[in-house]
Order: structure tokens, then C-alpha cells, then sequence
């Protein structure tokens, strides 16, 4: 009967365990899926992300860059899971899953839904 | 006498997920339970029939979300029992250790959840939490994300484990061995909670093998059965595997076989990593046009933290025809409305607790 | 109409004769006084309920790893408050099949009379409101009243868990009432009065804790399950009827019912600490200090007992009342009355 009490009163004297939020932050590590980053020079739109995304959150639309218009991959981060299928389909490596977490927090629904040029 | 009807609506601090119970009661004793489920149910063997194979680990994790990486592990194997692809050597002890560190998570969430429903004010599942929270921080150095990894591929995993896993590991798991001592005895020394648990919601052997459950529910009744002895997968005879059989058949045996299925789990991790072969363990990227299929049609059973998980695929070129799910926690379901007649109101959450169901994993 | 107003008019003359220029100016002072001293424990209730509410608070945190509340003034002081605020900034909607006089009423009841209970108990030699010669059983009497009270809030709230939480308030007033009013016998046999002053001066030998030991975990035990502390809350089940009583109470009433609870864990505090703990008796520091540096450490425990222990079902709280409490409660009776006859203390 004595024994818990005594365990709960050891516990009062150690370290805490968790983390308060916007002042400390956790260490993630290398291989962190976050948000999306598209390198535009080297996208050759050939529409792999489109199709192997298994929630069909990715569109091809047309973007203007220096060599006229071309299509590039445009996400919906409202039904984007990070499940990183994207990234081991694309032949040429331009689109990587960073350690971002921030910039996908909005106020507004609409500004979830990122062009290619948001995606740099 | 008098018989009312009590509504443990949908929303309710201690049904696991959403679940309905319409409960005939006469004063204080239970006479009927009647389950309502579908809350929660999104068509999941539906939705993978217009799917590639690959493209559908991304749902079958969301099956359970208190162990996701068991499901998805079931899926995988199914695929590759239908493709005809073997497993690389090394990477069956990578999975191996993945998995059972998953159920020490998943067992530790159950730990926490059930002292809540008893009354206990969130301490316990504080510590449990805590705990849990190390070895997700482990599972997310390995795999990139805490909850839902999609990391297994067809015959292997999708990186290898990095370097300072093992190191780290150790230092977990000796912290939450000696955390389930301390666990152990804060609740057994404790008469109030063995008196909530003992001798509340009794299932006989004959009624559980009847009834059909599996898992810590049909060990906690006296009956040796688990698919990782019986019908062998990975290398877990190899590894010296055995499981925990308790006889009684109420709550307070059903909370052994679990403290001592972790307690397995922690020394099974420990071996795999000092066993495990140099060598590779990646298994095929994700391509647009995949294997084709060898065989029509593939059955895989796994024991899952819930009990035992089937599933069934038939194949069309490369998508899944059919996809047919055995959830566990579906049939454990079943088997409250037998256990608690004749118990009181108060006993209905302790059993509850103590079958430890997941609503993901009954509603599909 | 002739009659009634003769006498309407006679009763009036009379009561006029009774009152006197002297005996106004009495009346006035007294009840000035009174209500003076009456809004300055309200107010010091208040001040109790936050300061209790923040360390309950931190404390629990602490013993499961976590802060807290860490934002509201320095280091979380104000969280109370806020959440007070908020709460009575709510609309307040009582369902159609309850019974609305009776609902409102029972719980305004319940909060005026866990502050007229604090009139009674002093904080200190010169720190008083009344003096009333059998202080201790009117603090019983007033607090036997709350469990039912509690019954018709629950009954007349107009759904089922409410009306369970009923049935389960009377049922747990059964079990601990009598070994509670038993050890209050045997703290007035042992100080010859019920008036608190007495009670705690025939202390200053020894503390009744420790010349009453059983006596002492009993009424511990009992005035646990008084304030609806676990591992007796079982009348407001948190986790399997949904709150019970409470589930259909608006917002603004659940403030009041929480400045309730708070309140009664500082009466219960202080109950245990002036019977069993010498009340404000102690070198150096003044009177008043001593007073609340033992309720805090009661009240300490009472919520490290809170994140320890595991809720008693009712049936069994039944039985360990009755088997247990019930007799330890006589025998610690009947060894008072021995020391008393023998002379060995007073």
C-alpha cells in the first residue's frame, strides 16, 4: 500500500520529459519526411509523381520558367500523407522531402494547396 | 424488475475509438451488451482494388494506429507470397526487430490506457507514454516518421538501419526493463487494482475456442496457440521463441500474458541484434510498372499485437483483385457481450480495457 | 377585512415595543460585523481556491513528467482564474427533461452552504467569526447535508448517468458516515467540548494523531471520501459516467461546482489539521502561518494520493466500510474512554 505512494513521490523529484513547444525544439533526424522542395531547373515533367502518388494529390499544371512553359508537379498539402513514394519514383532526384515542418501550418485552407514556384 | 437501457453513446472517455454499446441493465448487473460499430468504417479492402500493389501499404497501415508497422508487414508479405519474391536474409532480422519493438509500443499503450478506464488519473499512462515515446524516437531514426513509416518493400526494407541503432537501442530497452519492474509493482502491490481485475470477466477454454478469439485474450484462457511458434515465419525458432500461457481466464490473467509477452519482446530484440548477418537488406524501389504476378491468389497469417491477422489477395496483372482482411479485434469484439453478463456496471470498462481494441482495426 | 387589518396592524405595534434604540444599534452591529467578516472569507475562499488549484495542478504534473500550466503569470499562478473566466463567460442551458427549480437550486444551495460552513471555523486564536460552543457538529451536520443535495441535483438533471451518480452518492454516504461521527465522539470525549478552541488547546500535550493512531487513519480514510478525493470519486466518475452529476450542468454552474471542490478539500484539510494535528499551535512563527503550513502539507498528500491510486468500486467500498472502518472506529472509542478513565493524558 506504502510502495506506489513512494514511487509517485520519487517521480515528483526527477527531469521532466517533455518539451515546451515554440521556445525548445526536438531533434529530428536525417531521413525526416517534411514538406516537399522542388528543384525547377531540373524537373523534366515527365508526371511520375502524379501517378504513383497513392492519394492523387499531385496535378501537373503550367508553370512559366525560362524555357517557356512547362508543366510541374503543383501539391495539396491537404491530402499529401509524406509517405515519400514522389521522391523514389523521380528519375532525375528534383524532388526531395525536407525536415520543414513549419511552413505547411496556414490559417487559411486555401494557402495549403502550393504552386511549384511555393515548392523551392 | 425493472430493465433500463443505458447508452455508452459513441462518444464516451473510455471506448476505445467510436463505439456504440447499448447495455440492458437491471440495478447494478449487467443483462445484455449489444455492440454498434461501422463509426469509423472507410472501405479500405474496397478502395484496394483500384490500387497498384505498392501504392496500397499506404492504407493498410491505417488499420491500426497503435502498430502500424504489423499490418503493413502482413501486406508486404502477401504481396510477396504472390510475386514469388524471397526475403533477403539480413533483412528478415531487421524486421524482425522492428516488429517486436513496435509491440512493446503497442503493449505499453495498452498498459496506459487500461489503468485510465480503471480510475487511475493519468499517471500511469504518463509513465507508459513516456516510455513508448522512446522507442518511437528509435523507430523514427530508422525509419523517418513516428507513426506510419511506410519503410517495408518487397524483400526487404527501404534503408537500413543507420549506424548507432544498436547502441541506442540497448540503452532503451534496459531503461524500460527496469520500467516495467517498477510498473509491476506499483500495481500488484496495489489491493484496490488487483481487486478491480481479479475474477471480472471470465472466459472459460471451451467458450474461447468457440468463440474464436485469438491473441492475449485466448492465452490468458489456458489454450497454447501463437502463430509465431505454430506456423513459424522469419526466423523466430531460431531465435528461441516461446509464449506466454496463463490459465484463469480473467482480466488479471490477460494483464500477465501481456506484461510477459514484453518482457519476451525486449530479450527477442536484444538476440536479433546480436545475431543479425552483415549484408543487405534494401528491397525493390517503387517503380510505375512493377513485378508481374506468379501465383493467383496468396493467404499470410501474422501475429499481430491484437491477436491473429490474416489476409487474403486475389491477383489481376498489377493491381489486387480482391483483398480480403482478418482484423483481430473485430472478433474479440464479439466475444464482450458473453463475457460480461452477470457483471457490474463498473466491470463493463475494466473488461474493456483488457481486451484492448482498436476501433481502426474492427471497422476497417 | 376589518379583522385582518386590526390584526396586521397590532402585530406590527408589537414588534415596534420589542425594539429598542439599544437593541437596533445592537442588531445593526452585529450583523454589520458579520457580513463585514462574512465577505472576507468569501474572498479568502476564493484566494484558497486558486492557490490550491495551481498546486494541485503542478503537483500532479510534476509526478508524471510533464509542466503544467507554464503561461498564464509567472509560472502558470493565473491558469485558475483564466479558466474561471472563461467559464462564466458561457451560456448556461439546462435540458428540457430536467427538472429546472430543482437543478439550479440544489446546486446554489450547495455552494451557500460550503461558505456558511467556513463562518464557523476559526483560523487562528484571534481569527474567528463566531465561537459557538458545538462548532464540530455543526460542521457535520452541514456537511452530511451536500451528499444529498447531490442526490436531487443528479436525480432532477434528467438523464441516466445523472441518475446513477444518484444512486451511487447515497449509497457511499451509507458506508463512511458512521466511523467518521464515531471518531469525532472520541475527539470530544478526549477534549471535553466541542468547540474547536478547546479542541485544539487540549492539545498542547500531545497531538491527538498521535494519542488516537487508529482513530486518525479512520477519519483520514473517511473525510477522503467526504471530498470526493480518489480513490473514492466514485460519485463523479470521470472515466465511466461521464462526469455523472455534472454531465448536464451548464458552464457557469461548473465554475461554482469547482470553486466547490476546492473549498471543501481546504475545510477538509483544515478539519483534519485543528483535530488531529494540534491546529495552530507551534514556536516562532505567528499562529496563522503555522495553521496553513500544515494544511499544506496535508493537502500535499492528499493529491500525491490522488495520482496514485486507482478508483474502489462501490461494492467494495460498501464492504470496507462496514468491516472494516466501522469497528476500528469503535476499539479506537473504547481506547480513548480507558485512557480518559485512567488518567494517563489530561
Amino acid at each position: 500500500m506504502i510502495k506506489p505512494l513512494i514511487t509517485t513521490t520519487v517521480q515528483i523529484f526527477k527531469s521532466r520529459f517533455t518539451v515546451v513547444y515554440p521556445e525548445e525544439e526536438e531533434k529530428l533526424p536525417d531521413n525526416y519526411r517534411g514538406k516537399i522542395r522542388l528543384d525547377m531547373k531540373t524537373c523534366i515533367s515527365c508526371g511520375a509523381c502524379a501517378r504513383i502518388c497513392p492519394n492523387q494529390t499531385i496535378d501537373m499544371v503550367d508553370t512559366y520558367t525560362d524555357k517557356g512553359i512547362k508543366k510541374m508537379p503543383l501539391v495539396n498539402f491537404e491530402r499529401c500523407l509524406f509517405c515519400a513514394m514522389c521522391e523514389e519514383v523521380c528519375p532525375t532526384n528534383c524532388l526531395v522531402l525536407t525536415k520543414n515542418l513549419e511552413d505547411v501550418e496556414v490559417y487559411d485552407r486555401r494557402d495549403l494547396i502550393k504552386r511549384p514556384e511555393e515548392l523551392e | 424488475m425493472s430493465e433500463t437501457k443505458i447508452n455508452i453513446g459513441p462518444i464516451h472517455p473510455s471506448t476505445h475509438g467510436v463505439l456504440r454499446l447499448v447495455v440492458t441493465v437491471d440495478g447494478d448487473t449487467i443483462k445484455e451488451v449489444e455492440p454498434h460499430i461501422g463509426f469509423l468504417h472507410r472501405g479500405v479492402e474496397k478502395l484496394a482494388e483500384s490500387r497498384m500493389y505498392m501504392q496500397n501499404i499506404v492504407y493498410m497501415e491505417k488499420l491500426d494506429y497503435a502498430a502500424p508497422m504489423a499490418h503493413q508487414e502482413l501486406y508486404v508479405s502477401t504481396v510477396e507470397k504472390l510475386l514469388g519474391i524471397e526475403v533477403k536474409e539480413r533483412a528478415e532480422y531487421v524486421r524482425v526487430v522492428l516488429l517486436e519493438l513496435q509491440r512493446i509500443a503497442s503493449h505499453l499503450l495498452w498498459l496506459g490506457t487500461m489503468c485510465n478506464d480503471i480510475g487511475q488519473m493519468f499517471s500511469m499512462f504518463m509513465w507508459t507514454m513516456r516510455d513508448r515515446d522512446m522507442i518511437l524516437r528509435l523507430l523514427q531514426e530508422a525509419t523517418g516518421q513516428r507513426m506510419f513509416y511506410v519503410n517495408m518493400r518487397l524483400g526487404g526494407v527501404n534503408r537500413d538501419l543507420p549506424a548507432g541503432f544498436e547502441d541506442d537501442t540497448y540503452k532503451v530497452l534496459d531503461s524500460i526493463e527496469h520500467s516495467l519492474g517498477e510498473y509491476k509493482d506499483f500495481l500488484e502491490s496495489n489491493p484496490v487494482f488487483m481487486e478491480r481485475l481479479k475474477n471480472v470477466g471470465v472466459l472459460s477454454r471451451e467458450n474461447a475456442i468457440r468463440l474464436g478469439v485469438t491473441g492475449p485474450v485466448l492465452r490468458g484462457s489456458g489454450i497454447d496457440y501463437d502463430v509465431r511458434r505454430n506456423s513459424s515465419y522469419y526466423k523466430y525458432t531460431k531465435l528461441g521463441f516461446r509464449p506466454a500461457v496463463e490459465t484463469g481466464g480473467d482480466s488479471f490473467a490477460r494483464y500477465k500474458v501481456r506484461m510477459k509477452e514484453m518482457q519476451e519482446s525486449i530479450s527477442l530484440v536484444r538476440k536479433a541484434l546480436e545475431e543479425m548477418p552483415k549484408g543487405d537488406a534494401l528491397g525493390l524501389p517503387i517503380k510505375l510498372i512493377g513485378a508481374v504476378p506468379k501465383e493467383k491468389e496468396a493467404i499470410v497469417k501474422r501475429e499481430l499485437p491484437r491477436g491473429e491477422g490474416m489476409m487474403y489477395m486475389v491477383a489481376d496483372k498489377q493491381r489486387p483483385y480482391r483483398l480480403a482482411i482478418r482484423a483481430p479485434a473485430f472478433i474479440n469484439l464479439a466475444a464482450l457481450d458473453h463475457i460480461s453478463r452477470g457483471q457490474r456496471l463498473a466491470d463493463l470498462f475494466a473488461i474493456l480495457g483488457s481486451l484492448d481494441l482498436v476501433m481502426a482495426d474492427v471497422d476497417k | 377585512m376589518l379583522t385582518n387589518e386590526l390584526a396586521y396592524s397590532k402585530a406590527v405595534a408589537y414588534i415596534m415595543s420589542l425594539l429598542s434604540w439599544d437593541k437596533l444599534n445592537f442588531i445593526y452591529n452585529f450583523v454589520l460585523a458579520n457580513i463585514v467578516y462574512g465577505v472576507i472569507v468569501i474572498i479568502g475562499v476564493m484566494l484558497f481556491v486558486v492557490i490550491f488549484g495551481w498546486v494541485e495542478r503542478k503537483v500532479m504534473a510534476k509526478a508524471q513528467f510533464r509542466h503544467g500550466p507554464t503561461k498564464v503569470g509567472p509560472y502558470g499562478f493565473f491558469q485558475n482564474i483564466a479558466d474561471a473566466l472563461k467559464l462564466l463567460s458561457k451560456e448556461n442551458f439546462i435540458p428540457e427533461s430536467a427538472d429546472k427549480y430543482l437543478f439550479v437550486s440544489s446546486i446554489v444551495f450547495i455552494l451557500a452552504i460550503l461558505l456558511f460552513s467556513m463562518l464557523i471555523v476559526p483560523f487562528s486564536g484571534g481569527i474567528y467569526a463566531v465561537d459557538l460552543s458545538v462548532a464540530l457538529l455543526a460542521i457535520f451536520v452541514l456537511l452530511s447535508v451536500l451528499p444529498i443535495l447531490i442526490f436531487v441535483a443528479g436525480w432532477s438533471s434528467g438523464n441516466k448517468f445523472g441518475s446513477i451518480s444518484a444512486q451511487r452518492s447515497i449509497i457511499m454516504m451509507v458506508s463512511y458516515e458512521m466511523p467518521m461521527l464515531m471518531v469525532i465522539a472520541a475527539v470530544a470525549l478526549a477534549a471535553h467540548s466541542f468547540s474547536f478552541f478547546s479542541i485544539v488547546g487540549a492539545q498542547s500535550n500531545m497531538y491527538f494523531a498521535v494519542l488516537m493512531p487508529i482513530g486518525f487513519v479512520v477519519f483520514f480514510i473517511a473525510m477522503l471520501a467526504e471530498l470526493e478525493r480518489p480513490p473514492f470519486d466514485i460519485r463523479e466518475a470521470d472515466s465511466e459516467l461521464i462526469s455523472g452529476w455534472l454531465t448536464d450542468v451548464g458552464a457557469p454552474f461548473y465554475a461554482s461546482v469547482l470553486i466547490v471542490d476546492y473549498a471543501r478539500m481546504l475545510l477538509g484539510s483544515l478539519l483534519i489539521v485543528l483535530l488531529f494535528f494540534g491546529g495552530w499551535q507551534g514556536p516562532f512563527l505567528p499562529k496563522v502561518a503555522w495553521l496553513l503550513i500544515k494544511v499544506f502539507i496535508v493537502a500535499i498528500f492528499i493529491i500525491v494520493l490522488r495520482a496514485t491510486y486507482v478508483r474502489m468500486r462501490l461494492d467494495r467500498l460498501l464492504r470496507f466500510g462496514w468491516l472494516w472502518l466501522l469497528p476500528l472506529s469503535i476499539i479506537n472509542l473504547i481506547w480513548v474512554y480507558f485512557f480518559m478513565v485512567w488518567g494517563v493524558i489530561l
